[in-house]
């Protein structure tokens, strides 16, 4: 066992840093995962570590308790100041990064003017920091635990993603586009490359036929102007695969010009 | 085997020993930790928790491999699936049992307990939401994300409307960490989960003052037939619980009061816990409320008594019973408070009460007003033979086998053996929150007789994530009083033997609380929650979402309604109109008069119709809310016809179909 020593003030100076840093991460651009690694303690932890060192001085509980109040009082803090927020501002990502950020700074502020007022005078006031490291076997064990929970994630994950390829099926769909044509939209979820004929029809005329060979996941998107329809009877969309009317969708009303 | 009853003494906090300032000037010494602790105690020694953490984790392999042989319909799924939650929970709760192991060992073993079984809640939907809660809260965090407001309106789960603190979470962390809803939600919830456990852990290691008697509770509490599923979801009640389990700590290191902690800033951490819990879950507020008050009501008469008994003795009291030295000690502390329950019940009385006024109350009485009606009508007509029971532990349209049957049943027993043997332990020389958490447990025999009825099975799962804490506290206390053999093989015998029962009650826990169809992923089933979402639902869902007007009003099934209601961002149209139920659009021989009045009344803009719904009777016994007609009671499925009449009518447009599901548009209608 190891102790990390820290000035009396630098547990809560650090969470007033990274609370800082996070709110610099969220206003400028950083990749993804510096964003999510440092954005996310904003969130969970930073707020409540700070308030818990408003209620709790150093030494006065210990770190499995602290825990429970760190991790609740930053959802607290979360939860009350969006509530409170959002009356005046919309909360979008620089509102919150603003607000927890803002939070971790007031907290951290009147824990320290607190602790200081409880230090005996004189120098040399620090924190002590217990750093337990496990043994080796320990670590290893827990590694190996964390990746066979990852590989038992990936494969449900594989196992959910097998099942929704087989579901095999096509979807067509018709809709008025407001300008008295209409849009048709073909989507390939066979699982495989897929033939089809599209038949549009008004009143009973075939107005077009249009053939295509979609690859899965691929979809077609065709439009129908309104110089091509008449006015004259529903518009009906045919989608035909092998040779026979697979699906079928219409407009009876409000498609025509 | 049980010993003689133990002396209950609720511990007080300890200091902490890794992180310390000097002490102030002419500040008192510390108190000692009075913590018991497994005689392998020294300090951080996790014992057996990472090999025992690999066990977990080929547990979940065996679960993961398990769920998908369920989705390919293969027989070994079951076994799998099965074998790995034994795995999983088995050797933690014997190693639990062992008086040997260290306070770091047991937190660490509760702790891989609980992640572990929470990623079996993931491995049954690991690519999205797919329960009918989880769905509904996405689309309120969603409105969140997007608008930036709360209280938006939400159809699939109303109250969610007045209780928006986990979607603030959520959004708060998918908005700032640039994740989805869904990998934040499971973050939001697995961080949750694990420190309601932690937390759960160290309020019984308080009130029992014993580490293993608090591994142990946190063990039984593991078994609450809520607990895999419907408590790791992503739903407000996951989140609520955490913060009652706080609070509960908080509010017993009030009562206990310390050097260390300002009353006045404990006060401040209280009132700000109990406004968030306010604004998270109603029936966690009130069953908190209510068990402080209960709390408040048992120290004001313990008080009264003791005081009477002090004035005919002359003097202050000295019975030895526990109680006496507490109360003193706590009076010395705060002379001007003499029931220190009483101020966490105003605290969170008054955020609840306001809350329920001013902003949730029609929410609230929308949503739990007619649970309640419901389930006090199923249990009157049970009592007053109005309806036979239900089978008792049995879905609405799916049987579970035989084996499963037992496995429920018998899990039953060792806890209604626990109540009234764990109260006898406990009674003598028990505290006013020693009652209150007996008086909890007292009443998880009658959310059983709810689980007789069709309706009350609700009540009862919602229930037993409150309950089971003092059915926890009672059967650690049970069993930590027990004189536990001496000798090496009979004390690991007696370990196994108790992990065995252990095993049963959290196998048939789990039983009691999931549908047999639900807990393990597989083919498509018709009105069976989880397992009616199918890619033909979320395709037509994205449909939607990009398409169709948002807000657009939509008649649908109830599985549909979830994705349509979420993904798609529709509004699903429930309940009446003029006496017409909404589902007889779908359920009705013919498109008559009946259904144009409703489709107008109801200014609905869409009908989207799942025909798989003909191919069987729903499993939860209803196709799209619990009050249509034939709902638990229908002994055919919905005809072919009546879903395929749509397509004869001649005034609606059908904007979408991919086989399964069809999307019409109702546009134009004509009086007809």
């Amino acid at each position: 066992m190891s102790r990390l020593s820290l000035p009396w003030w630098g547990d809560l100076g650090a969470a007033v840093v990274l609370a800082m840093l996070a709110l610099a991460a969220a206003l400028a651009p950083v990749p993804a995962s510096v964003e999510a690694v440092s954005l996310a303690p904003l969130v969970l932890l930073l707020p409540g570590y700070a308030l818990t060192a408003v209620i709790f001085p150093p030494g006065a509980l210990p770190r499995d308790e602290r825990l429970i109040y760190v991790v609740a009082l930053s959802f607290a803090a979360s939860v009350i100041g969006g509530l409170i927020v959002q009356v005046v501002v919309p909360l979008e990502r620089l509102a919150w990064a603003a607000l927890l950020c803002g939070a971790t700074v007031l907290a951290a502020f009147v824990a320290l003017r607190r602790r200081r007022r409880r230090l005996p005078r004189g120098r040399g006031n620090r924190i002590r920091i217990a750093i337990r490291r496990p043994a080796l076997f320990s670590a290893a064990s827990l590694l190996c635990a964390v990746g066979l929970a990852s590989v038992s994630v990936a494969i449900a994950t594989d196992g959910a993603d097998d099942q929704a390829e087989r579901a095999q099926f096509s979807s067509l769909s018709v809709l008025p586009d407001g300008e008295g044509g209409a849009s048709v939209e073909v989507a390939n979820h066979e699982g495989r490359d897929s033939s089809y004929l599209v038949r549009i029809s008004e009143g009973g005329a075939v107005q077009r036929r249009i053939g295509v060979e979609l690859a899965p996941g691929e979809d077609l998107r065709a439009r129908i102007d309104p110089a091509e329809l008449s006015g004259e009877g529903p518009l009906l969309i045919e989608l035909f695969r092998g040779g026979e009317i697979y699906r079928r969708a219409y407009l009876r009303t409000g498609a025509s010009p | 085997m049980i010993g003689p009853p133990a002396r209950l003494t609720e511990a007080r906090f300890p200091a902490d020993s890794q992180t310390a300032l000097p002490a102030p000037r002419g500040a008192p010494p510390p108190a000692p930790a009075r913590l018991r602790q497994g005689p392998g105690e020294r300090g951080f020694e996790i014992g057996a928790a990472p090999l025992l953490a690999l066990a977990a984790s080929i547990g979940l392999v065996l679960i993961a491999l398990g769920n998908n042989a369920a989705r390919e319909g293969e027989t070994a799924a079951e076994a799998l699936f099965w074998g790995g939650l034994v795995l999983i929970y088995t050797p933690i709760a014997a190693r639990l049992t062992a008086r040997g192991a260290s306070r770091a060992e047991r937190i660490s073993l509760v702790l891989v307990l609980t992640a572990s079984l929470y990623v079996v809640k993931i491995l049954a939907a690991p690519t999205g939401f797919l329960r009918f809660d989880e769905l509904g809260t996405w689309r309120a965090t969603d409105a969140v994300v997007e608008s930036g407001r709360f209280f938006a309106s939400n159809p699939l789960v109303v109250s969610t409307e007045g209780f928006p603190g986990l979607e603030a979470i959520t959004a708060a962390l998918a908005q700032l960490a640039d994740i989805s809803i869904f990998h934040a939600g499971l973050v939001v919830i697995g961080v949750a989960k694990v420190t309601l456990m932690l937390a759960i852990f160290l309020f019984l290691e308080r009130v029992s003052g014993s580490a293993r008697a608090a591994g142990l509770g946190a063990a039984v509490y593991a078994c609450n037939p809520s607990f895999l599923y419907f408590d790791a979801q992503f739903a407000y009640e996951s989140l609520a619980l955490l913060l009652a389990a706080t609070l509960l700590i908080l509010a017993v290191r009030w009562a206990k009061p310390q050097d260390a902690a300002s009353d006045l800033w404990l006060v401040g951490g209280m009132a700000l816990l109990a406004l968030t819990l306010s604004i998270t879950h109603h029936i966690t507020s009130y069953g908190l409320l209510a068990f402080f008050v209960a709390w408040a009501l048992l120290t004001a008469l313990a008080n009264r008594s003791e005081r009477k008994r002090a004035a005919v003795a002359g003097g202050p009291a000295t019975d030895g019973a526990g109680l006496v030295p507490r109360l003193r000690e706590a009076l010395e502390k705060r002379a001007a408070l003499r029931n220190p329950p009483a101020l966490p019940a105003v605290l969170m009385a008054v955020p609840t009460v306001l809350w329920f006024v001013f902003v949730a109350g029609g929410v609230t009485i929308e949503e739990l007003g007619n649970l309640m009606s419901e389930t006090f009508n199923s249990v009157s007509n049970l009592l007053f033979g109005g309806s036979g029971p239900k089978t008792l532990f049995e879905g609405a349209g799916q049987a579970n086998s035989t084996g499963a049957r037992a496995l429920a049943f018998a899990s039953v027993v060792p806890l209604l053996l626990v109540i009234p043997f764990g109260l006898r332990k406990v009674w003598p020389g028990a505290g006013p929150l020693h009652l209150t958490l007996a008086l909890v447990a007292a009443i998880y025999p009658v959310t059983l007789g709810l689980r007789l009825t069709s309706v009350g099975v609700e009540t009862s799962a919602r229930a037993s994530a409150f309950v089971f804490i003092g059915v926890a506290f009672l059967a650690a206390m049970l069993i930590d009083g027990w004189e536990w053999p001496r000798q090496r093989l009979r004390s690991a015998a007696a370990g196994l033997g108790l992990a065995a029962v252990a095993t049963v009650v959290f196998l048939g826990g789990f039983v009691i609380g999931e549908l047999p169809v639900t807990r393990q992923p597989g083919t498509f089933l018709v009105g069976a929650e989880d397992r009616s979402v199918t890619p033909q639902g979320l395709s037509a869902a994205r449909f939607s979402d990009r398409n169709l007007p948002r807000g657009g009003r939509v008649i649908v099934d109830r599985t549909n309604a979830t994705l349509l209601g979420s993904y798609g961002r529709l509004e699903p149209v429930f309940g009446k109109f003029e006496e017409i139920p909404v589902p007889r659009v779908l359920f009705s021989e013919s498109f008559d008069r009946a259904n144009r009045r409703l489709l107008r009344g109801q200014m609905v803009d869409y009908i989207a119709v799942d025909h798989r719904l003909s191919q069987d009777l729903p499993v939860i016994g209803f196709y799209v809310e619990n009050d249509e007609p034939g709902a638990f009671a229908r002994e055919v499925s919905i005809p072919r016809s009546s879903l395929r009449k749509l397509h004869r009518v001649r005034d609606l447009n059908r904007i979408y179909t991919n086989g399964a599901i069809a999307i019409y548009e109702v546009g134009g209608l004509e009086s007809g």
